[in-house]
């Protein structure tokens, strides 16, 4: 490193640790175009939150403020994913290897002239609502609360086309799909941030896609090929896809195997540490459970009494549609059915409206939406409590002080 | 020359209003920042102590490389200042 170099990174690293300061200060975000007003969760690793009163104008979440997570700091061998702006390479390739007779690989130029689906998915991180664990006992890392999630439009090749058109011919032992981006750990030791998902789910709904929004994917949310599995946690989309590793056993990396993963059963705090989940014990984040937020009336809002037209959010996995949402306004003793208004697709949120009549002075709304196998959610999300505090679901609760 | 020791001050003292006076500050901050920032550690603020343990070793799982006694003073340093708010206060018996 020379000393222009040098002073360079000293710029950078004193800049990222002014913006990292304690969370009421006004902070720049890390990714340039982002909105100023992310929650800037991490500014070394770009990870952020939108708030509420964003994420809500909005049904495609935009690209300036759809929610970031990466989990190697986006500097040296990582800067390239540090910009809003798209990665132009039509070279870039994706090997698909494993149990296969043929390994292959397919380039981005070779996929743009296949045909193309367009998905719309939830796209969400584990870690969202982390926060209301709290509430229980709080849980370590990032305190997501509602913003870890948008409406994403994608648009790409199916994993089942890429497959036929490489000829690549699957064993029979395959059982998972293994990914890999170009993002590398800066550390000596530190493991590749890889991720497995069951082969014949991915078979059928994943694709590799090249659009997000009906542009080239911004380098920050993993073009310029991303592997999209709609109805899948954010973490399992595997940015910058270099690799598709047709595997028997999930990876070993400590991120399929220590992080990312729920426990089989209920498990009280200081019960079961992270490092004790086995394959036996615990299973990976993988197919995102039912889920309900209300986007209108929130805590913010001032809200008259009289009829007050209650809106939100709801969806799942996307394996069967999302059947009912229904609010109350007290605490659960009654329901009303809402109004699903609009969907996306088995994939994308549900939007839904109801009309209540609210008194004056304290209220609490609740929201809660099943499918049509019945999954819904808990009246008490912290019922769900896990050690990492993944996979919230609980009923939604607003308290508003009406007027 | 002048100007890297202007902001190699300056990144020091910004880093260094992060986290609370303590022992064991300067080496959480050495072992940590190897990777992310200080942030990720106060936003977990307020778990137990066995929590910081689960978390420090899963850390060296991610690359982190202690010996034994700095991984001690760590989770001390972590549980002491970061840890829940009675086990803040009566910080003279750490467990």
């Amino acid at each position: 490193m020379d000393r222009r170099d040098f002073l360079k990174a000293s710029l950078f690293y004193a800049a990222l640790f002014t913006f990292g300061r304690g969370p009421a200060r006004a902070e720049a975000v890390p990714i340039p175009g982002k909105d100023p007003r992310m929650i800037v969760h991490s500014p070394r690793f770009a990870v952020m939150e939108t708030p509420l009163e964003l994420l809500r104008k909005y049904e495609i979440t935009p690209k300036e403020i759809l929610f970031t997570r990466n989990h190697f700091p986006i500097v040296g061998p990582n800067s390239f994913m540090a910009t809003l702006s798209p990665i132009i390479d039509d070279s870039w390739s994706v090997r698909v290897t494993g149990l296969v007779e043929r390994p292959g690989k397919i380039t981005v130029g070779e996929l743009k002239k296949m045909d193309m689906v367009e998905i719309t998915c939830v796209l969400q991180c584990s870690g969202n609502g982390r926060a209301f664990y709290a509430k229980k006992a709080k849980t370590p890392g990032t305190q997501w609360k509602y913003g870890g999630m948008g409406n994403v439009r994608w648009k790409g090749v199916r994993l089942s086309d890429v497959l036929d058109y490489l000829s690549v011919k699957p064993s029979r032992f395959v059982r998972f799909i293994t990914a890999d981006g170009k993002d590398r750990p800066l550390i000596r030791r530190g493991p590749d941030f890889v991720h497995s998902v069951p082969f014949h789910d991915a078979v059928r709904r994943a694709i590799l896609a090249v659009e997000m929004n009906g542009e080239p994917i911004p380098a920050v949310h993993g073009g310029p090929v991303r592997l999209v599995i709609p109805g899948y946690y954010g973490t399992m989309n595997i940015k910058w896809l270099t690799e598709i590793c047709l595997t028997h056993v999930e990876t070993p990396s400590k991120f399929q195997q220590k992080a990312y993963r729920v426990p089989l059963f209920p498990v009280k705090p200081g019960e079961l540490s992270p490092r004790q989940f086995t394959p036996k014990n615990s299973r990976p984040n993988w197919r995102m459970r039912t889920k309900s937020v209300i986007f209108f009336p929130r805590e913010f809002d001032r809200v008259k009494s009289g009829n007050v037209k209650v809106r939100g959010v709801a969806f799942n996995d996307g394996t069967v549609p999302i059947r009912e949402v229904y609010v109350s306004a007290d605490r659960g003793n009654s329901w009303l059915r809402a109004k699903i208004v609009k969907d996306y697709g088995p994939y994308g949120w549900y939007f839904w409206e109801a009309d209540l009549r609210l008194r004056k002075g304290k209220v609490e709304l609740l929201s809660r939406a099943i499918d049509d196998w019945g999954r819904g959610q808990p009246l008490d999300g912290t019922s769900r409590w896990n050690p990492k505090g993944y996979e919230w679901n609980g009923v939604d609760r607003v308290e508003l002080e009406v007027v | 020359m002048g100007a890297a020791v202007l902001i190699l001050f300056l990144f020091s003292a910004v880093s260094a209003g992060e986290l609370p006076q303590g022992k064991g500050k300067c080496l959480v901050e050495r072992k940590c920042q190897a990777c992310h920032g200080l942030k990720n550690l106060i936003e977990s603020k307020g778990i137990s102590r066995k929590e910081w343990e689960d978390v420090v070793e899963e850390m060296k799982d991610y690359g982190l490389e202690v010996t034994e006694k700095e991984e001690k003073e760590i989770v001390d340093y972590l549980s002491k200042y970061l840890g829940p708010e009675k086990e803040r206060a009566g910080s003279s018996n750490p467990r």
